[in-house]
C-alpha cells in the first residue's frame, strides 16, 4: 500500500489494486481546476503509468459539495494572448488524452456539480457513475461564457452520447441530472443516495474482475448512435442545428464554433481536437466572450458581502435571517414567500381580511404546484412546501419573523401606516424591508422608531425567475441591515445590487427611458414591429414594446408617474400609456397591448389603433458612425445616458454594477456587456457627439448635465479588449 | 421688379429623376419632398456650425397634381421632415412653373420679413396621379352609399353600366388645357407648323439633349445635385431618363403620338417623371453665415400668352425680364429653357431671333436676341431627364447655378413654358460683387 502526498490530491492505493485519486482543492468551497490541480494530476498520472500493481483508477472528490465546478474562470480571463491559450489547451487535452489511454480501467465517481473541465475529466475516464440526488448536475456550460469546451469536451461527449444530445447540451449549456445523464448514456449508472456506498463498492468489484458495466438503455442507444454515425444523418442533424442557431449566432459566435467542433468529432484522427482548440482561441478574444466573462466576475463580486459593506468584520455576530414575514399576498408578496420557502425559509404572509387571505393562499398554492411540477416533486414534498408558507390576518403572527418584507399597494400613505403598525408588533432586531419599485425608502423610514433596520428590497416580477434583487440603502439604513439582506438575497440564489435611494432606483430608472422612447416612437408613427425588430437585431432578447406588454402597461404607467420629476418626457408617455390602460389594453395579461395575443404568436397592432393621434416624426439628421442604426441609436442612447447619470449621482458606485443589474434585471443583451460597456465600445467622444445631435433632434431629454467621461481606474483588463484583437 | 432684393441660394438638392412607373413609382410626392427637404438641411448644416432644421421658418413647395391625401403638401412635407410645428408652409401651383413659383414665394416671404430661412422646391409623383371616375359614375357611387335598404341598394347597382367602370386617367386631364381644349403635345404640333420645324430638327435636338445629359451623368456632374433615394433593398442613385446610346435612327422610328402626320413623338418630347428638388433660400445678409452659397436669384418675371401657343412662354417672359433688368441675351453666360418639347424649344429659339415676332408680339423694335446652342441646356434637358411638372422649375435654378460655377460663368437665365399659356424667367448669378 502506497500513498503519495499532493496539495490538491489525495492518492492512495488499496490492497485490491484500486487507486483512488481524491481531489480536494484547499481553500475552495468547490473543486475548481487550476494550475496546481493540472500539474499534480499530471504527476499522478505519470506515476501511475509506471506502476504495474494498479487494477482500477477511481477519480472522486474529497468535498461533499461536489465533484468539480469546472475550470477556474479567472485563469481563463487572465489569458492574454493566443499562444498562452494554446499552451493551456494543449496541456489539458494532452493530460486527458493520457487518462483516456491508461491501460487500467478508470472510473469517475460523481456527486454534486460536475461541470465544464470537471465533466471533461470524467469523460476521459472509461466509466462514470453518479449519485442520484438533486444537487448532482452534469454539463458543459462554457457556452454561457461565450466559449466552447476546450479540453476535448466537444469530442468525447459527442462520441459518448451521440450528436443530437451533445449538440443540445453544449449549445444550450444544459445541466442534466444523474437520472437523465444515465438515460442518455452520459453516466453508466445513477445510484440512489441511500444505496450509494453499497452499489459503489459493487461497481468497483465488478470492474476489478474485468467485467464491463452495462446500463439498461445501452442497446437502444447503441442503435441510435450507430445511426448518427452515418454521414448523411449527421449532416442533416448538423444542418438542423445550424438553422436553429442562425439568428443568435450573429451575437454569439460560440454557437457556430461549437457546431463546427462537434461535427468533426466523428473523424478518427485528432483533427476534431485541433478544431476545438482553434475555435476556443478564436472565441476567447471576441467581444461577446470578454463581455460575458466580465459579467461573470461582476456577478461573483456582487455576491460578496465586502463589495457592499465596508466594515463587515463585526457583522459576523449578527443573527442571520431565519424566518420571513411578508405583508401583502399579491403577485409580488406571494412570489417572495414562495421563493423563500423553496430555499428553506418558513414564511408568513399577512393579509388584510379573510377574502384577501384566501386569494393569497391560492396564489401561493398555485406557485408551489407549478414549481413542484417543474421540479418533479412528489405530493408529500409539495405539501411540505405549501405548509412552509402560512397565511394570516393578524399582525401578531409576524412577531417571530427575523425579516419582514412589505409588498402592499404602492402608495406612500398606506405603506407608512402599515409600517408604523408593523414596528409595534415585531422584535427590535428584526429587519424590515419594502418591496417598493419606486417610492422613496428614506421617506418611509421616517415613520419608524428604528429606521436603521429598514431598507428597500426590490424583487422583480416573476420573483421565481428573475435573478436580480435591488437592495436599497435608505439615508439611515445601517450596514448591518444591508449585510443581512444581501446575505438573505444570496441564500435565495439571487444576485443583490445595493443602490442608493433615488426614484426608480437603478434598473427601472435606466430601463424606463428606453421603454418610454419606444412609446414616443409609436406616437410618431413608427411601426411596432420595426421598433422591436431593430432592437432584436441590436441583441436584445425582446423588443421594448413586447417587454412593455410583458411588464404590464398599468405597471409601466405607474413607473412613469414616479419618474415624472426626473424625466422630461414622462408626462407625454403617461398620457399615451393612460389611453392604453383606459381602454383595457394592459399588455399580455389582458390579451392586448402593443401586440394582440391569443393566436399562435403575438401580432403587432397598427399604430392607428394604439394612439389617439400621431405627432410629427423627428427631423432626420446625420450621426457619427457608432455601429447603430437610427432607430437603434434613438432607443439605446436614452438607456446609456441614464446609466451615466446614475453613475454620476452615485446610485451605484461602479460601472459593473450597472451592467450586471441591467443584464440580470432587464435582459439587456449580455453579449454586449451592459450599457456602460456599450459606451466604452462606442467611445466617449463619439457617444457625446451623438448625444448632442440627439438633443438637437429630439429635445432636452437627451441633454447631458456634463459631458460623459470615462471614470478613471475603472478600466479593467476586460475593458481594453480592443487591444487584444 | 428690378429693385428686388437678391435671394441667396445656400444649398440645393434634388432626387434622381425616374421616368413614371419605374423606380420611384411607389414613392409618394410627400416622401420625395421630405427626402429633398431633409437633405438640403443636412447639406446646409455642413456649410456652417449654427444652422439646423429648427431654424427653417417656412417651406414652400410647388406641386401640380395635388395628391388627394396631402391637401397642402408643403405642410405635410415640412412636418414629416421634422421642421418645428410652429413654422408655416404652403403649396403653390403655376402648373409647369410651380417649382419656380415656390422660389418667387420665398422671395415674398423674405422681402416681407415674415421669414429668414425658407426652403422652396417642388415635388411631383406623376406615377401616383390617381385614376378618376367620371362624374356620372361618381354620382352613382354616392347614391349607392346613401342607399340604406337592400332593395334600394340593388336598384342603384342596377343603374351601373360598363362605361361607368372605365377610369379616367388623371394625368391626361392634367396635361390638357381646358381653355384651348388642346393637349400639350398638340400645342407643340401647332408651333412646329407655325415655325416650320421638321421632324428631323426635332429629333436632332432630342438627340443632343440625351447626349448632353448622358455625358453629364457619365462624369458625375449630375450626382453633385442628387441625393440618392433609398428604396426597400436598393438605393436609387442616378436619373434613369438619359439614354447613352441614343441615335437618330431610333428616334426616327417612333410614330407621332399627338397628331396623325405630325412631327411630335415620344422621343422628342419630355417623358412623365417622378422627382423632387429643394433649395434653401435666405437674404444676402444671412447668407454670409454660410460658406459659399450656391448663388443668387436676382430677378424674375412672369408673362402670359396664348394658351394654344403656351410653348412660346419663355420668349415673352424673357422679354419682360430683359426690360426689367436692362440686360441683353448676350449678358447671360448660360441659359436653361425647359424642354417640354423639342419643337417648343426650337420655336422659342426662332421667335427670339425674329424681328417680326418681336415687333408684333413683344412690342420691341429689335429681335430679342439669340439663344445660342452652346449656351443652351448644356447638361441636357427635360427630353432626356424628364419633367416632373411641379419640380422642374427648382431643378433648372439648381442645375443652372451649378453649371455656371462649373463653366466659370457668372450670370444665367432659366425659363420655362407653362401649360395654359404663361412663361416664367429667372436671372441667377453666382456672385454679386464686381
Amino acid at each position: 500500500m502506497t500513498k503519495q502526498t499532493y496539495q490538491t490530491l489525495n492518492v492512495h492505493c488499496d490492497d485490491a489494486g484500486v487507486l483512488r485519486i481524491v481531489i480536494d482543492v484547499p481553500g475552495r468551497p468547490l473543486n475548481v481546476i487550476n494550475a496546481d490541480v493540472m500539474n499534480e494530476l499530471d504527476a499522478a498520472i505519470t506515476d501511475l503509468e509506471a506502476r504495474k500493481d494498479v487494477k482500477l483508477v477511481v477519480f472522486k472528490s474529497g468535498k461533499e459539495s461536489g465533484f468539480f465546478a469546472g475550470a477556474d474562470v479567472s485563469i481563463i480571463e487572465s489569458i492574454s494572448n493566443k499562444s498562452q491559450a494554446e499552451q493551456l489547451l494543449v496541456a489539458g487535452q494532452r493530460l486527458f488524452a493520457r487518462i483516456e489511454k491508461l491501460a487500467v480501467p478508470t472510473l469517475a465517481v460523481i456527486h454534486g456539480p460536475c461541470l465544464g473541465g470537471g465533466l471533461e475529466l470524467a469523460l476521459a475516464c472509461d466509466y462514470r457513475i453518479a449519485r442520484d440526488n438533486s444537487s448532482t448536475k452534469l454539463g458543459l456550460p462554457e457556452i454561457k461564457l461565450g466559449l466552447i469546451p476546450g479540453w476535448g469536451g466537444t469530442q468525447r461527449l459527442t462520441r459518448l452520447i451521440g450528436l443530437k444530445h451533445s449538440l443540445q447540451m453544449i449549445l444550450k449549456g444544459l445541466h442534466v441530472s444523474a437520472q437523465a445523464a444515465s438515460s442518455i448514456g452520459l453516466v453508466d449508472k445513477a445510484i440512489a443516495p441511500d444505496r450509494w456506498r453499497d452499489e459503489l463498492l459493487e461497481v468497483i468489484n465488478h470492474l476489478l474482475h474485468g467485467d464491463e458495466l452495462h446500463s439498461v438503455f445501452a442497446i437502444g442507444r447503441g442503435v441510435k448512435n450507430r445511426l448518427q454515425a452515418n454521414e448523411f444523418v449527421r449532416q442533416q442533424i448538423v444542418a438542423i442545428a445550424e438553422r436553429s442557431i442562425a439568428k443568435q449566432a450573429v451575437h454569439f459566435p460560440a454557437l457556430s464554433s461549437a457546431i463546427k467542433a462537434i461535427s468533426e468529432s466523428f473523424e478518427n484522427d485528432d483533427r476534431g481536437y485541433e478544431t476545438e482548440r482553434a475555435e476556443f482561441k478564436k472565441l476567447l478574444f471576441t467581444p461577446a466572450c470578454r463581455n460575458l466573462l466580465r459579467l461573470f466576475f461582476a456577478k461573483e463580486r456582487s455576491r460578496q458581502l465586502k463589495t457592499w459593506v465596508t466594515d463587515h468584520s463585526q457583522l459576523l455576530h449578527q443573527d442571520p435571517i431565519r424566518r420571513l414575514g411578508v405583508i401583502g399576498g399579491g403577485v409580488m408578496g406571494a412570489g417572495i414567500a414562495h421563493c423563500a420557502a423553496t430555499r428553506g425559509y418558513p414564511s408568513t404572509i399577512k393579509e388584510a381580511n379573510k377574502m384577501t387571505a384566501d386569494a393569497a393562499r391560492n396564489r401561493v398554492d398555485q406557485l408551489v404546484n407549478e414549481y413542484a411540477e417543474h421540479k418533479g416533486m412528489d405530493r408529500e414534498q409539495s405539501e411540505r412546501l405549501k405548509s412552509a408558507v402560512m397565511v394570516s390576518e393578524s399582525m401578531a403572527d409576524l412577531s417571530d419573523a427575523s425579516c419582514v418584507i412589505e409588498a402592499i399597494v404602492e402608495r406612500m400613505d398606506v405603506k407608512k401606516s402599515v409600517l408604523r403598525d408593523l414596528e409595534s408588533s415585531i422584535g427590535k432586531s428584526a429587519v424590515i424591508a419594502t418591496n417598493t419599485s419606486a417610492l422613496s425608502v428614506s421617506e418611509m423610514a421616517s415613520v419608524l422608531r428604528y429606521p436603521k433596520r429598514f431598507a428597500g428590497l426590490h424583487f422583480f416580477n416573476p420573483v421565481s425567475r428573475m435573478e436580480l434583487v435591488e437592495v436599497i440603502r435608505g439615508d439611515q439604513t445601517s450596514d448591518a441591515t444591508i449585510a443581512k439582506l444581501v446575505g438573505f438575497v444570496k441564500s435565495l440564489g439571487k444576485t443583490p445590487i445595493v443602490t442608493k435611494d433615488s426614484p426608480g432606483f437603478l434598473v427601472n430608472r435606466i430601463l424606463f427611458p428606453y421603454l418610454g422612447e419606444a412609446v414616443l416612437m409609436v406616437q410618431q408613427g413608427f411601426d411596432v414591429k420595426t421598433i422591436d425588430d431593430e432592437m432584436r437585431t441590436f441583441g436584445m432578447p425582446m423588443g421594448p414594446l413586447r417587454l412593455l406588454d410583458k411588464v404590464g402597461l398599468d405597471v409601466a404607467l405607474h413607473v412613469a408617474g414616479t419618474l415624472q420629476q426626473m424625466m422630461p418626457a414622462a408626462g407625454t408617455i403617461s398620457t399615451i400609456l393612460g389611453d392604453f390602460v383606459g381602454r383595457g389594453d394592459l399588455g399580455c395579461k389582458s390579451g392586448s397591448g402593443f401586440y394582440r395575443y391569443g393566436g399562435k404568436r403575438p401580432k403587432p397592432r397598427s399604430g392607428r389603433k394604439l394612439v389617439s393621434y400621431f405627432v410629427q416624426p423627428p427631423a432626420s439628421i446625420d450621426f457619427i458612425e457608432d455601429g447603430l442604426t437610427d432607430i437603434q441609436r434613438r432607443l439605446v442612447y436614452p438607456m446609456l445616458l441614464e446609466a451615466t447619470r446614475c453613475l454620476a449621482e452615485g446610485v451605484v458606485e461602479s460601472e459593473w454594477a450597472i451592467d450586471l443589474g441591467m443584464v440580470l434585471g432587464t435582459g439587456f443583451a449580455p453579449q454586449l456587456g451592459g450599457p456602460m460597456q456599450v459606451i466604452h465600445e462606442i467611445g466617449h467622444a463619439h457617444f457625446n457627439a451623438n448625444l448632442a445631435r440627439l438633443a438637437l433632434q429630439l429635445g432636452e431629454r437627451f441633454e447631458t448635465y456634463e459631458p460623459v467621461r470615462a471614470v478613471n481606474g475603472q478600466d479593467t483588463s476586460l475593458m481594453k479588449q480592443g487591444e487584444l484583437l | 421688379m428690378s429693385n428686388q432684393m437678391p435671394l441667396a441660394v445656400i444649398e440645393g438638392v434634388r432626387t434622381p429623376m425616374a421616368k413614371a412607373f419605374t423606380e420611384l413609382e411607389r414613392v409618394s410626392a410627400v416622401e420625395l419632398g421630405t427626402h429633398v427637404v431633409t437633405s438640403v438641411i443636412k447639406r446646409a448644416m455642413a456649410k456652417t456650425d449654427d444652422f439646423n432644421f429648427r431654424q427653417v421658418d417656412e417651406v414652400i413647395m410647388g406641386n401640380v397634381s395635388g395628391p388627394p391625401d396631402a391637401a397642402n403638401i408643403a405642410r405635410v412635407i415640412a412636418l414629416s421632415a421634422g421642421i418645428p410645428k410652429d413654422r408655416i408652409a404652403h403649396t403653390v401651383n403655376r402648373n409647369c412653373a410651380s417649382g419656380m413659383e415656390s422660389v418667387i414665394g420665398a422671395w415674398q416671404a423674405l422681402a416681407s420679413g415674415r421669414s429668414t430661412m425658407v426652403i422652396a422646391g417642388g415635388t411631383e409623383s406623376m406615377s401616383q396621379i390617381p385614376m378618376l371616375v367620371s362624374p356620372e359614375a361618381a354620382r352613382l357611387w354616392i347614391q349607392l352609399s346613401k342607399s340604406k335598404t337592400f332593395s334600394k341598394r340593388l336598384r342603384t347597382l342596377a343603374k351601373f353600366r360598363p362605361r361607368h367602370f372605365r377610369p379616367v386617367p388623371g394625368v391626361q386631364l392634367g396635361l390638357t388645357d381646358p381653355v384651348s381644349q388642346l393637349n400639350m403635345g398638340e400645342t407643340a404640333e401647332l408651333l412646329a407648323k407655325e415655325f416650320g420645324i421638321n421632324r428631323e430638327e426635332q429629333d436632332a435636338f432630342a438627340l443632343q439633349s440625351h447626349q448632353r445629359a448622358a455625358a453629364a451623368r457619365q462624369r458625375c456632374f449630375l450626382s453633385g445635385e442628387i441625393e440618392p433615394f433609398p428604396l426597400r433593398s436598393t438605393v436609387f442613385e442616378k436619373d434613369n431618363g438619359p439614354r447613352d446610346g441614343q441615335s437618330m435612327e431610333q428616334l426616327a422610328k417612333l410614330k407621332p403620338i399627338f397628331q396623325r402626320g405630325g412631327t411630335v413623338t415620344a422621343g422628342n418630347s419630355c417623358p412623365l417623371t417622378d422627382g423632387a428638388a429643394a433649395l434653401l433660400l435666405t437674404d444676402l445678409e444671412t447668407s454670409k453665415r454660410f460658406d459659399q452659397p450656391l448663388g443668387f436669384v436676382t430677378a424674375s418675371s412672369v408673362a402670359g400668352c396664348d394658351p394654344h401657343r403656351m410653348g412660346l412662354g419663355p420668349v415673352y417672359a424673357t422679354a419682360k425680364l430683359l426690360n426689367q433688368t436692362g440686360m441683353t441675351l448676350q449678358d447671360f453666360d448660360l441659359v436653361e429653357i425647359n424642354e417640354a418639347f423639342a419643337a417648343q424649344v426650337l420655336a422659342c429659339q426662332r421667335a427670339a431671333t425674329s424681328t417680326e415676332f418681336a415687333r408684333n408680339e413683344l412690342g420691341r423694335s429689335q429681335a430679342l436676341g439669340e439663344f445660342t446652342n452652346e449656351k443652351l441646356n448644356t447638361h441636357g434637358g427635360a427630353i432626356a431627364l424628364g419633367h416632373p411638372v411641379g419640380m422642374t422649375g427648382t431643378r433648372l435654378i439648381l442645375t443652372l447655378l451649378r453649371s455656371l460655377r462649373e463653366a466659370g460663368g457668372r450670370r444665367g437665365l432659366a425659363t420655362l413654358c407653362v401649360g395654359g399659356g404663361q412663361g416664367v424667367a429667372m436671372m441667377v448669378e453666382t456672385n454679386l460683387e464686381g
